[in-house]
């Protein structure tokens, strides 16, 4: 037995063996552990140059770069895992890398961490319009229009993942207000997805709240909400309240050619054909050149 | 003896050639150079410049609009007699380039050579020597003589250690000398402090783990010093004046009169070279360990400073868990993880306490430089002595073989499963562990003999770093400038070009608290205040030309007043010069006058003119001849510090601390010759007698170790 013992001490595992015990007595590893992650992943980070870029003008995207975000952002959050903007952006640079079953639960996970972050689920709606899943995509836009606009802001100016990416200002005033404008924008992007999909869908009562909403928070264009408000109310019947929303977007300068046909109707409907008559001949004039096309857009956000 | 001659030169020949093939793109400068190793190729091409044409550099007027050079000196280690060769083929005509990549590749190899002597000295097997001299050739290190200029202090770490084993071995002379030598040449290269970590705490384990082994080696010392007194009184007096040059540096650095803020900023000490500890600690041994972790996974991402050792020698580290120990592993395994908690300051408080406690700990910051001038090299005789003893431990013993046989297919098997679990991409890797199990079954099946066996682990161990090489050299950017040290030209230039100041880039995740943005790297404290506190712009408009005669000079107290009245004063060009209030004296009160009796801007001189061109200038000196119609006060704008004197018609006169940071002196109407000279006779005696004498004493080690060499 002492023989034994005697040979396995003398392996040269028992040196590392001793090495361990020593520093599980006297280490700290969670403070160690901390610093060196944080300071491997600040080294690690690629230039942010090629991203901002990228923000401004998606026409720049880079194989190479973007690759090398999406391990950077991978590490980040594989380390540091209740960091959901790290996932986040890791999504961003899988769906650009045309990996989306990738970029969709990187984002679940990030929705998982933190629940109120706008882009989060829009961008999961961006990724499910991509894979044509309406459904999905519109209840998607339908969260994320339920984030508090406020609640977004703060999260996105404290965030030290997108601190990197976010414009350069030396005060926190200036930054705020410049991203709240963003942010407005950005919330204007989701209605219009949302009230296209409802429209698509013909979910009329949808279309109709998130019209009404986006108008009232000031973040959708009048002209375009109030003309989703008519075709909503056109589509519920409800046609004197579908004329006067279509009046009010030609108003707001919204006279395409759509209007002004679906004015004609509610107004054959409400019995007044002559005024319909008029309409659908002013609708076919201004066919030539000024049908309104919902813009789709793919890209995500990047915060 | 024949068979191990003709196989070290095989393998040692192909090591050469694969590594040069490796970092081809390096060295043929198709991509550039990385981080600190361009500063070290500016430097050292400044040194030889200067040195080729028999100045001694004191003063760099090319950094920060002139900057003492004596920094720049005690990091490339000037008295190098091997450096000096470099004048040689330089001024036979050969490019900088050329001359400088030939001059890397070999201090490298040198510093591999001597590891392969200082292997052979410890495990005392010529096989195990080369397969540690080509393991160490191809990790990493190879990487850092592209973007650091750790080659400097590695190589003759390495052969310190080499001659101190051989003369504890054989006690004699040549052994002393070059051990002597390599401490001169690492007390005057960088910072020397890394060595003293590296010394004292070799001497401290050596103490503990071989106490009798210590005390033979101090007895047969002193016999040694009673048989040769005098060549031991030579050898210390050597160490002695050493230590000189980092003195006077050291003392200069508590004067204040240079600034490197971006490693003083909040050191609570009055020396500049003092480090706060939370630089020390920002990045240290985990940190890099971590960090090369990141790329290691892919080989297509290899990228600078990632610490990396072939993959065959974690094979032996993980075969050789069950080899009998000895003391030589256990030294080594104790030494190499003190330096590794010392470097892990997050972790354990081995360097908080040192930092408090040992006087030098203040003065370096790279606790990661240990990881690869320690902890890799004895990484790898460590692994390489396991391997000895593992083979040793199986010789002539068929049921040993076969149980080998088994863990040596478990561990392999165990290597790919991990490679498969961690979805490793890299084609060599499995390409190695391939290999590395079929050549051991071949040798424990004694197919091949443990020679054979050596001589191929060459390829196992060379193929993964080519690929990560190759992947390296795709990565890096191709984009090559030229430094201001490239462009600089014997004849005097009355402008300067772009690039007058250093940017540092700060952009971390860290960065929340303490580090201002774009800090000075090197320069003089005056020239920092005018870094910190006037618009970049300004300053380098201003800076472009080096002399402006004024007609108006008023003080100025930089201490009291706004440095924004300077930056306004440069922006409309105006013709009014400051000094500081006391060194305003008669002579300069004439040039007191009203702004509306003078013209409105200064005379900026871009080129040379009969009124005003210089007639000689090195680096050191410049010789003006003016001829002007009215008094006027001559600005240089290169940078003013203690040590320089002006002179007016060879008589010496008051030089001024001008505009803040530079050079100002009084010059009266009429024909004068003005000359500025920096530094006391004596400082440039002593740099030249260091130089001899280091030449003197390599000579003579060689010589010795000639003489000695069959005994």
């Amino acid at each position: 037995m002492f023989k034994i013992l005697k040979q396995l001490l003398s392996r040269t595992a028992v040196l590392y063996v001793l090495a361990a015990i020593f520093l599980l007595s006297v280490g700290n590893f969670p403070r160690a552990w901390n610093h060196v992650v944080t300071s491997a992943l600040s080294r690690y980070m690629p230039s942010h140059d090629y991203l901002l870029e990228f923000n401004r003008d998606r026409s720049t995207f880079n194989f190479k770069k973007n690759k090398e975000f999406e391990l950077y952002y991978g590490k980040l959050s594989a380390l540091m895992p209740d960091m959901p903007d790290a996932y986040a952006m890791q999504g961003f640079c899988y769906y650009y890398d045309g990996k989306t079953d990738r970029a969709l639960a990187a984002y679940q996970q990030a929705v998982r961490l933190n629940p109120k972050v706008f882009n989060f689920y829009y961008n999961q709606g961006i990724i499910a319009l991509k894979t044509r899943d309406e459904a999905k995509a519109l209840a998607l836009f339908k969260k994320s229009l339920s984030v508090p606009l406020v609640d977004n802001l703060q999260f996105i100016v404290t965030s030290r993942v997108y601190k990197p990416l976010l414009p350069v200002t030396k005060s926190s005033a200036v930054l705020a207000d410049a991203m709240g404008q963003y942010l407005i924008d950005a919330y204007g992007r989701a209605y219009l997805q949302a009230l296209a999909l409802a429209a698509t869908q013909k979910d009329y009562a949808t279309m109709l709240l998130y019209a009404r909403q986006g108008v009232a928070q000031g973040v959708l264009d009048q002209g375009v909400g109030s003309y989703y408000a008519g075709l909503a109310s056109f589509g519920l019947k409800k046609h004197e309240a579908s004329v006067g929303y279509i009046q009010e977007a030609v108003r707001k300068g919204f006279s395409y050619a759509q209007a002004f046909e679906i004015m004609g109707h509610a107004l054959q409907a409400l019995k007044r054909p002559e005024s319909a008559a008029a309409l659908m001949a002013a609708t076919s004039l201004a066919r030539d050149g000024k049908i309104y096309r919902p813009s789709v857009n793919f890209d995500l956000l990047v915060y | 003896m024949k068979k191990s001659i003709d196989l070290f030169w095989l393998v040692g020949g192909l090591t050469v050639l694969v590594w040069i093939f490796c970092f081809r793109v390096f060295l043929l400068r198709e991509a550039p150079l990385i981080s600190d190793a361009v500063s070290f190729y500016d430097h050292l091409k400044f040194y030889i410049d200067n040195i080729s044409i028999g100045v001694y550099p004191l003063w760099d007027p090319l950094w920060s609009c002139g900057s003492p050079n004596e920094f720049f000196l005690r990091r490339i280690g000037p008295f190098n007699p091997l450096l000096l060769l470099l004048a040689i083929p330089y001024k036979l005509g050969l490019s900088y380039w050329a001359v400088f990549a030939s001059f890397i590749t070999f201090y490298y190899f040198l510093g591999m050579v001597g590891f392969y002597k200082l292997a052979l000295e410890v495990l005392k097997d010529k096989k195990s020597a080369l397969l540690a001299f080509v393991l160490l050739t191809f990790s990493s290190l190879g990487t850092r003589v592209f973007d650091s200029y750790i080659m400097m202090f590695m190589t003759p770490t390495i052969w310190f250690f080499y001659f101190l084993l051989v003369f504890g071995r054989t006690m004699q002379k040549y052994a002393l000398a070059g051990l002597v030598f390599c401490v001169m040449l690492l007390m005057t290269t960088y910072i020397p402090f890394y060595f003293f970590v590296i010394a004292l705490t070799f001497a401290l384990f050596f103490l503990l783990v071989f106490p009798k082994e210590s005390r033979d080696f101090l007895f047969h010392l002193i016999q040694f010093i009673r048989r040769n007194p005098w060549f031991f009184l030579l050898c210390l007096a050597a160490v002695a004046m050493s230590f000189i040059p980092g003195f006077m540096f050291f003392k200069q650095a508590g004067q204040g009169t240079f600034a490197m803020p971006l490693r003083h900023f909040n050191a609570g000490t009055q020396n500049v070279l003092s480090v706060e500890s939370d630089v020390a600690t920002y990045w240290a041994i985990p940190e890099d360990l971590l960090f090369s972790l990141f790329y290691l996974e892919d080989l297509r991402l290899f990228d600078f400073a990632v610490f990396y050792v072939p993959v065959l020698s974690l094979l032996f580290l993980v075969l050789g868990l069950f080899t009998h120990t000895n003391r030589k592993l256990a030294f080594m395994f104790i030494w190499g993880f003190f330096l590794f908690l010392m470097g892990s300051p997050y972790l354990v408080p081995v360097y908080d306490f040192l930092h408090r406690h040992v006087f030098f700990f203040k003065y370096f910051r790279n606790l990661h430089f240990f990881l690869w001038l320690v902890i890799l090299p004895l990484l790898i005789l460590f692994v390489v002595e396991q391997l000895r003893l593992f083979f040793n431990m199986i010789a002539d013993d068929k049921r040993r073989k076969m149980m080998a046989l088994y863990f040596v297919v478990a561990v392999h098997l165990a290597f790919a499963a991990f490679l498969f679990w961690r979805d490793s991409f890299n084609y060599s890797t499995w390409a190695v562990v391939v290999m590395s199990l079929l050549l051991f079954a071949a040798v424990l099946w004694g197919r091949v003999s443990l020679w054979v066996f050596y001589g191929l682990c060459f390829i196992l161990v060379a193929v993964e770093p080519i690929e990560a090489y190759h992947h390296l050299s795709r990565n890096v950017s191709k984009y090559l400038a030229l430094s201001v040290y490239d462009q600089a030209t014997p004849d005097f230039q009355y402008t300067r070009g772009q690039k007058t100041i250093l940017l540092v880039d700060s952009q971390d995740l860290t960065q929340e608290t303490t580090a201002r943005n774009n800090p000075l790297y090197f320069g003089t404290q005056w020239y920092n205040l005018l870094w910190d506190n006037v618009d970049f712009l300004v300053l380098k408009d201003y800076t472009f030309v080096k002399f402006i005669l004024y007609d108006r000079v008023v003080s100025f107290d930089e201490q009291k007043q706004d440095l924004k009245t300077l930056e306004q004063t440069w922006r409309q060009q105006a013709n009014l010069a400051y000094i500081p209030p006391v060194e305003m004296n008669a002579a300069l009160k004439e040039l007191n006058r009203p702004a509306n009796s003078v013209a409105a801007t200064p005379l900026v001189i871009e080129k040379e003119s009969e009124q005003f061109y210089v007639s000689k200038s090195d680096v050191n000196t410049i010789r003006l001849a003016t001829k002007l119609t009215v008094d006027k006060f001559l600005v240089f704008n290169d940078g003013y510090y203690p040590g320089w004197h002006a002179f007016l018609n060879d008589k010496p006169v008051m030089l001024y601390r001008a505009n803040v940071a530079f050079k100002g002196i009084f010059l009266p109407a009429g024909r004068n010759v003005v000359e500025f000279r920096f530094g006391e006779p004596w400082r440039y005696r002593v740099e030249i007698f260091l130089l001899m004498f280091y030449l003197l004493f390599f000579a003579g080690f060689l010589r010795q170790w000639y003489k000695e060499r069959n005994v």
